[in-house]
């Protein structure tokens, strides 16, 4: 099997940019005088979210312990206190083995979290031409591309990955002509995804016969 | 999700970040002393005093509450997509005050943008979106060929959808599409 990836070729081929005639001027919301107000781009919930549910669930057990404390200081619950017994075994601590990887591990999961606050959304649409914010899913686009790729002839299977400007399409081809394939694929692509207010930066991986 | 949960969520995660670090490191110093050759034991006198006072139960009690019901508060924010309340419209002084129901006009303009060939379903809601009330349509295509046709249609329905409360509110339409799902034709 014999793998052509387009992204390495010559960019004037297989990996073009489209900032030529065929970009379009229109912007995604236009800002004269009676256009509507401009909508905030679909994006998915920062992955600080997810980390601040956490918190806040931790926050809470926090909470229910020393509530549960004070019962048991009260009388109504029989046990030990629970902070109380904490603190004892805190004071005193001598080092342990244990304690290297679970240092390891907490500086590699503080990193994270401190990278996943400040990590912006991620965008998961793309603008569609029009005056008001009209948008199309990534992952629509992959499927629109993927579809687009699939009927050009001599492709026998196509899949496609979309991000905010590039989309990469892997296509199973017959392998009679490569590089006309490629260049028919990416042409098909570019048609099926002309409704964009921005034309995609195109990529197009062929593989003969076998997956791509 | 409103800006202010997302930044308490940044803060967050900032702040848990920061402290695993500072354990993380704190640790492996430790180790890396150990290694040296020196012993180090870890003590906290007046947090000892401290916990085998009377008043601990009591104090951790109180702040067990306070963060129980900080915590709920932070949990229960992240609840489903707020919905706006009425729009008060330009016009509104002391004299009377003109409204909009937002789902109401959401529902209209999506029912408008079915009514277009290129558009095979459509549903309108009313969201408070990062702060800022709007108008939501998911629409989707009849099929790839029309995807042009469905976004121009999205196009004037929302100019319009929104020019009835004086371009202020935003409208956002996300249009879906099925290439494998086969073209109808409708004959009216």
């Amino acid at each position: 099997m014999t793998t052509h990836d387009a992204a390495s070729d010559d960019a004037n081929t297989t990996d073009r940019t489209h900032s030529d005639a065929r970009q379009k001027q229109i912007s995604p919301v236009d800002t004269r005088s009676g256009a509507p107000a401009g909508a905030p781009a679909p994006a998915a919930p920062a992955a600080a979210s997810y980390i601040g549910v956490l918190c806040a669930a931790g926050m809470v057990a926090l909470g229910a312990v020393g509530i549960r404390d004070g019962i048991t200081a009260a009388g109504w619950v029989h046990g030990r206190l629970w902070t109380r017994t904490s603190v004892h075994w805190l004071h005193g601590q001598t080092f342990h083995g244990w304690m290297v990887p679970v240092g390891v591990i907490a500086v590699l999961l503080g990193l994270s979290c401190v990278i996943v606050a400040v990590k912006p959304r991620r965008k998961r649409a793309v603008i569609l031409a029009a005056r008001t914010s009209v948008h199309l899913n990534l992952s629509d686009t992959a499927r629109l591309a993927a579809a687009a790729a699939r009927a050009v002839p001599g492709v026998i299977d196509a899949t496609a990955r979309a991000r905010n400007s590039t989309v990469t399409v892997r296509a199973r081809t017959t392998g009679a002509d490569p590089s006309g394939q490629r260049s028919a694929i990416v042409r098909a692509v570019e048609q099926a995804l002309a409704p964009l207010a921005k034309s995609p930066r195109i990529r197009v991986r062929t593989s003969i016969g076998g997956r791509s | 999700m409103r800006p202010v949960v997302t930044a308490i969520d940044r803060v967050g995660a900032l702040v848990l970040g920061l402290i695993l670090l500072a354990v993380g490191a704190g640790l492996l110093l430790w180790a890396a002393v150990e290694a040296a050759g020196e012993s180090i034991v870890l003590t906290a006198p007046w947090l000892r005093t401290a916990a085998d006072s009377a008043w601990w139960s009591w104090a951790t009690a109180a702040v067990g509450a306070v963060l129980v019901w900080l915590g709920m508060r932070w949990l229960l924010s992240h609840g489903p997509a707020e919905r706006p309340r009425e729009f008060t419209l330009t016009g509104s002084g002391r004299s009377g005050r003109l409204t909009a129901d937002l789902g109401s006009l959401a529902d209209a303009a999506a029912a408008n943008l079915r009514s277009y060939p290129a558009v095979r379903s459509a549903k309108g809601s009313a969201r408070v979106d990062r702060g800022t009330p709007s108008i939501y349509i998911d629409a989707t295509a009849e099929s790839a060929d029309v995807l042009a046709e469905a976004a121009h249609a999205a196009d004037e329905v929302a100019v319009t959808a929104a020019a009835m409360l004086g371009d202020t509110i935003p409208v956002r339409t996300h249009v879906h599409v099925d290439p494998k799902r086969p073209t109808a034709r409708r004959v009216s």
